[in-house]
């Protein structure tokens, strides 16, 4: 953290060294108590609990008081680094508009790759998939269609391989607001069916292996949201969960 | 490659370490809320309120108040000054401290040099698109300044100039796409890639690989300043293939197997 006071050198090479011990622990497994830390680091007391305090804030350290207590391996969880990324957008100020030019490129990106690395499992995965959400694009109900965009954006997610685009992605997903906002946008029965059927094109070419296709695709349906949430009139600041909004200050 | 988890975009399962706010009916979890809502609301650095007076306005146990504040203190919202003239004081989360928090994880999950160019790509691509499109003369006068600095520095073709010419473009390429998600995004990666050490330094003593992305990188800037989008689009492809072919030279492997990034940090 460039931006942070500086640091005696001792905890930060402490911090890098607890990183990666913890790195190298089996999630809630012990790496050590602090008598041992204290011991093996040849560091005093108050160096190692200020090393340990930054490590715990990474999400990476557990420190358990007591008998049998000591320091335990962690790894940080998706949502919670998610959480910490949505709040510092929402003290930006960022509006519903930024986030939705962040997540077009992120789902082209995801298309395309998915078209590239599905395994042979998911690829089962992806194929039965298109045959429900033919039989369901045929009849053309809303509810099937939300809760078969829900579908495709997980088989994506997971079938991309990327955790790079995964954190990012489930970063927005944070704001409770877009998926709602997105949902608002498929009111109509016209829009519905124009969307569905490109991003049917999306998927066909994912399964088949067609990067490009998968990606122009993802493309054209993506803009299809951004355009459509524009002429609605969605240029509001977002409001980080639902709740927030109806707390008293 | 790392394998992605389930897609967890409808949040149906959280454990114990997450964030407290689908507990919403806990006193903690209402606190933290509130706690949250008042440090945004007060302009960064200001006092909140003393810890006591925090107490009487929300009518918590002391034990309750300390426990929301942590989760608070983690988003980078509150500071606890401690003795006299101490208490809850706003702040705001820097975007250093929330790419590193990214960075972390990112790394805790074994993501690979691959996944990382595959997704700096289409960000800095866009970022690029949307910089074209931003006229305001201000922005236009900065791009201006730095083309210029940009071009004098070139001639002369050194690396330490490169490389903080390198990151001002970063930096302006991060106001003129005004755009708060893909700047913390990219970031992240840029605080990825500080994991880096010097040998995997694609540019150290490599001078020609410097003029050649030098020059790609100035048809990118001039692509900017013309408001061309297609063009800016296209240079910010080239721009990053080149960096993702060197690295592939270098590692002496074919993309697919990029060391994961845990090994090159060491």
């Amino acid at each position: 953290m460039a931006r942070n006071p500086m640091r005696s050198s001792a905890v930060s090479r402490l911090v890098k060294r607890l990183r990666e011990q913890s790195l190298a622990t089996a999630p809630g497994e012990m790496i050590g108590s602090e008598d041992q830390l204290v011991a093996t680091y040849k560091v005093s007391r108050p160096t190692l609990r200020q090393a340990a305090a930054l490590v715990s804030q990474e999400q990476l350290l557990t420190v358990r008081r007591g008998t049998g207590g000591g320091y335990f391996a962690r790894r940080p969880e998706v949502a919670a680094v998610a959480h910490v990324a949505a709040i510092y957008l929402q003290s930006r100020h960022t509006t519903l508009r930024e986030i939705i030019t962040a997540v077009e490129p992120i789902r082209v990106e995801m298309a395309t790759l998915a078209a590239q690395n599905r395994t042979p499992d998911e690829l089962d995965a992806l194929k039965a998939f298109l045959v429900r959400d033919n039989r369901d694009l045929e009849v053309g109900e809303r509810e099937a269609f939300l809760r078969s965009e829900r579908e495709f954006a997980r088989l994506i997610a997971t079938a991309s391989h990327n955790s790079v685009l995964y954190l990012f992605i489930t970063t927005l997903h944070e704001f409770s607001s877009l998926p709602r906002q997105n949902e608002r946008v498929f009111e109509s029965a016209e829009r519905v069916r124009a969307y569905w059927s490109v991003r049917q094109k999306s998927l066909v070419a994912i399964i088949e292996g067609d990067a490009e296709i998968a990606g122009i695709s993802a493309r054209r349906a993506a803009r299809m949201i951004t355009e459509w949430l524009m002429a609605d009139g969605a240029r509001t600041e977002l409001k980080y969960g639902a709740d927030d909004a109806r707390m008293p200050a | 490659m790392s394998q992605a988890p389930p897609f967890e975009g409808d949040r149906k399962s959280r454990d114990k370490t997450s964030p407290p706010k689908n507990k919403g009916d806990t006193v903690v979890g209402r606190v933290t809320r509130r706690l949250r809502a008042q440090a945004l609301a007060t302009p960064a650095g200001a006092l909140i309120g003393s810890e006591d007076q925090l107490l009487a306005s929300y009518g918590v146990s002391r034990a309750t108040l300390r426990k929301a504040a942590a989760l608070v203190r983690q988003e980078q919202l509150i500071q606890v000054r401690p003795g006299i003239g101490g208490g809850y004081y706003a702040r705001r989360p820097e975007v250093d401290g929330v790419a590193h928090i990214a960075a972390i994880y990112l790394q805790s999950k074994r993501a690979t040099v691959e996944e990382i160019i595959k997704a700096i790509e289409p960000l800095h691509c866009e970022m690029g698109m949307l910089a074209a499109q931003n006229r305001n003369p201000e922005t236009m006068q900065l791009w201006r300044a730095f083309q210029e600095r940009d071009a004098q520095a070139s001639a002369a073709g050194g690396y330490r100039d490169f490389l903080r010419l390198s990151r001002e473009f970063g930096q302006i390429l991060g106001i003129a796409c005004q755009n708060s998600v893909l700047d913390l995004f990219v970031a992240t990666l840029h605080e990825v890639c500080g994991f880096f050490g010097p040998e995997e330094d694609i540019f150290r003593d490599r001078p020609n690989r410097v003029r050649e992305y030098w020059s790609r990188r100035q048809t990118h800037v001039a692509a900017i300043i013309d408001g061309d989008v297609e063009l800016t689009s296209f240079a910010a492809r080239r721009c990053a293939r080149l960096i993702t072919n060197w690295m592939v030279e270098d590692m002496a492997v074919s993309p697919s197997e990029f060391a994961p990034l845990y090994r090159l940090l060491g």
